[in-house]
Formats: C-alpha cells, sequence, structure tokens
C-alpha cells in the first residue's frame, strides 16, 4: 500500500476516533450535570437575565424603527470615528516614553510588567509589521511568521538550529522560566532587557516604547545580543 | 451586544433560543458562575452565548437534544474561561510549547498502534480533567463538524488560536491514551 494511501486511511481513522471522542464527551457533559443537579436546581437565576430573555421575544415590533436609526447613528459614529482619528495623526509632538522594566523574582520564574513613566500616548496597538533584525547569524534564514492575538512570532533556521522571536504589545505581564537560570542585566538600544542563560539556551528580553521582545535560541549570547542590537521597523 | 440582539430577528430561531434558555438556564448560570464566581460576569457569559447559539442554530431543531444541551454548555464554559484568563491579563510565556505551536497543523501525530473503543469514555473524561477546553474543541470539530473559522468566532479566540488549540488537544488526547496503554 502506498505511503499516501496509508496516510489518508490513518487520517480517516483518527476523525472517526475523535468523533467518538467527542461523542463520549457530550455525553460526559451531561452526566456530569446530572451528577450536580441537586445543587443545580436549587439555584435562582437573577431576574434580570430572565427579563432579558424575555424582552428579546418583544423586539421584533421594534426591530424595523431601531434599524432605521442604527443606520443613520451609525454614520454619525462613524464620521466623530474619523475626525478623532484626523486629530490625533495630525498631533505634530512625537511624545517620548520610558518604560520601567519592573521585575519580581521568584524562584522558579521572573515576571515582568512595564510601567509608563512619562506623559505621552499609552502606546496604541502595536504595528502589525512589527520589528526586524539586520542581523542574523551566518547561515541562519527566516523560515516562519505567524500572529498569535497581539503576539508576532517569527523564526530563523539553520538545519536542526532555531531562532525565535516574539514581539508583541506591551499590555499585560510576562513570565519567564528563570528557574536555575543566570539572569543578567544588558542594554539593548537603550532599553533595559534581560538576558537569561539556561543550560544551553539564551533568552534575552527587553521592550522599547511600544513592544515587548524575546529571543529564544540555543547560540552564542553575543549573537543573540547582536541581534537585538540590530532590531529595526 | 445591541447590534447582535438586531440579528436575532427571525421568529422560529428566536422561539428555539428562548426554549433552549428556559430549559437549560440553571445549568448554563451554574456553569458561568462556577467559573468566574461574579454574577455581573456570569449574566454576560449566557446573553452572549445564546446570542452566539443564534448563528449557529439550524431552524427547527429539537432543543431537548443532547447534542444541543451541550452545545450551549460548552459555549458558556469557553466564553466563562476565555474572561477569567482577560481578567488576570498575564501573558506567559511558554517556551517549550512554542516550537510545538508553530509545527504545520498537518503535522501527523505519532502512530497510535490501538484505538480501544471500549475505553473512549474514560479517554473522553480524563482529556476533560486535563483541559476541558480540549476536549470541547475536538468535540466542536469532529462531532459538531464546525470549522476552525465557525469555532473561533463560536469560542471568542482567533482562528490561529483556534488551530493550535485544536492541535495540542490531539497531542493531548495522544499523550492521554498513550499514558492509558502504559499503566
Amino acid at each position: 500500500m502506498s505511503n499516501e494511501k496509508q496516510m489518508h486511511q490513518y487520517d480517516e481513522l483518527m476523525t472517526t476516533y475523535y468523533k467518538q471522542i467527542g461523542q463520549a464527551h457530550i455525553e460526559n457533559i451531561l452526566a456530569e450535570l446530572d451528577e450536580k443537579r441537586d445543587e443545580i436546581s436549587r439555584i435562582e437565576v437573577p431576574q434580570s437575565l430572565n427579563l432579558w430573555v424575555k424582552k428579546q421575544g418583544n423586539k421584533k415590533r421594534r426591530n424595523d424603527f431601531y434599524r432605521r436609526i442604527t443606520s443613520r447613528a451609525s454614520l454619525v459614529v462613524l464620521i466623530f470615528i474619523a475626525s478623532l482619528a484626523l486629530i490625533t495623526f495630525t498631533v505634530e509632538a512625537v511624545r517620548v516614553q520610558v518604560y520601567n522594566l519592573i521585575l519580581e523574582t521568584n524562584e522558579r520564574y521572573t515576571s515582568i510588567t512595564y510601567e509608563e513613566v512619562s506623559d505621552g500616548d499609552s502606546g496604541g496597538p502595536m504595528d502589525r509589521e512589527g520589528y526586524y533584525p539586520t542581523y542574523v547569524p551566518d547561515g541562519f534564514a527566516l523560515s516562519k511568521e505567524e500572529s498569535y492575538g497581539d503576539m508576532i512570532v517569527t523564526v530563523y533556521e539553520k538545519g536542526n538550529e532555531q531562532i525565535r522571536m516574539m514581539q508583541s504589545s506591551l499590555n499585560g505581564d510576562t513570565q519567564l522560566d528563570t528557574e536555575d537560570a543566570e539572569i543578567i542585566h544588558v542594554d539593548i538600544q537603550g532599553n533595559e532587557g534581560l538576558l537569561i542563560l539556561k543550560e544551553e539556551r539564551v533568552i534575552l528580553h527587553w521592550a522599547n516604547h511600544e513592544a515587548v521582545f524575546d529571543i529564544i535560541a540555543d547560540i552564542e549570547p553575543e549573537k543573540v545580543l547582536q541581534m537585538a542590537e540590530s532590531f529595526t521597523k | 451586544m445591541f447590534v447582535f440582539l438586531m440579528s436575532v430577528d427571525d421568529e422560529v430561531l428566536r422561539t428555539q433560543l428562548e426554549e433552549i434558555y428556559y430549559l437549560y438556564r440553571k445549568e448554563l448560570w451554574y456553569v458561568a458562575y462556577d467559573i468566574l464566581n461574579d454574577e455581573y460576569e456570569a449574566e454576560d457569559v449566557v446573553q452572549t452565548a445564546l446570542l452566539k447559539m443564534a448563528r449557529y442554530l439550524e431552524k427547527k431543531v429539537d432543543v431537548k437534544c443532547n447534542k444541543i444541551k451541550a452545545l450551549i454548555v460548552i459555549i458558556v464554559r469557553n466564553i466563562a474561561i476565555n474572561i477569567y484568563r482577560q481578567r488576570k491579563t498575564y501573558r506567559t510565556v511558554d517556551f517549550d510549547s512554542l516550537a510545538f505551536d508553530l509545527s504545520s497543523d498537518d503535522e501527523a501525530i505519532p502512530e497510535i498502534h490501538v484505538l480501544r473503543l471500549d475505553q473512549i469514555h474514560y479517554v473522553s473524561k480524563k482529556l476533560n480533567e486535563i483541559k476541558p477546553e480540549y476536549a470541547d474543541i475536538l468535540t466542536l470539530r469532529y462531532e459538531y463538524e464546525y470549522t476552525n473559522e465557525e469555532i473561533s468566532k463560536m469560542l471568542d479566540i482567533e482562528e490561529g488560536n483556534a488551530r493550535v488549540r485544536l492541535m495540542r488537544a490531539r497531542r493531548a488526547l495522544h499523550d492521554v491514551m498513550e499514558g492509558d496503554l502504559n499503566e
């Protein structure tokens, strides 16, 4: 039997199996709810929720009227947003933002929060084009770039070796696995960063005024630093 | 929210949604509140789930059937988990799983030599214990036969996340089965 045919049969088999798992999961969900039925039967659903559902039943008569209003309202909102955007984009001053890297080191991980310490805009959504390094160690070539929510992940490969880069917006905290790792404070383009050496792995974490960056690789730390220094848009 | 309400303007559909609500409201409320421990958020989750359900509900479906009940429970549970996570606002970078995330969606999972149908309930339960979202997404994809795009809209996640979650679910399932065989 050819490999292709074998793979096709394997896929079919697994699809059937996953379907069976799904059916079992449905039965498990129902059984789980059934086990808790005494507790569930005592629940008083908020009256506001009942009212909300009831209102949906009476909504149809009003829908046509609302539709007429919403079409006009959306035009007004659109004009309002457009004028706001125009005002925003014509502000000449380029505000400088400085972010403090606040570290909370635990035995197993390091939690990093970025706090704005100067006046200025609060760093809007990250440019989806993102940053890229102008220096890449010899032999490495771009193999993948993907977005996961507000995170862009870029991968460079050379044979089995891999350099992974992540960039995301400043919102939220980052937790890095620093258990048994050596942590070195470094400077990347004038921003404070952390170089984490854990066994053979090098992790570099830093941020500028608009994004947080991580590079993870199994190459010399000097090359990772050089790569970070070369970041540009 | 208002815009979504406008979309449920089909009489039959709205009646079905009302029926679903009155049949399962206690269960839905229980599932949402159990995760969020907040009345207002739980209420919001149930409303959102019903509106999402409206997009995928076929007309004249038997609202009392187990598949419909489980579907609305899955939607409520996943929306509640999303809100719970957003509340924490932590972004955890899992370096080891990242390489796995980046691998192809079509990557073949190591061959499973023995598929024992008599263990399906057990395996499914165990997967649900490890991470309910994994069991949920496998069910939505293979039993309900929704596409990744539909699942992402239903669960309020990016399509890429749906794809990655599905891949992780398959891998987790494989691990559960492998562990089971080794026991």
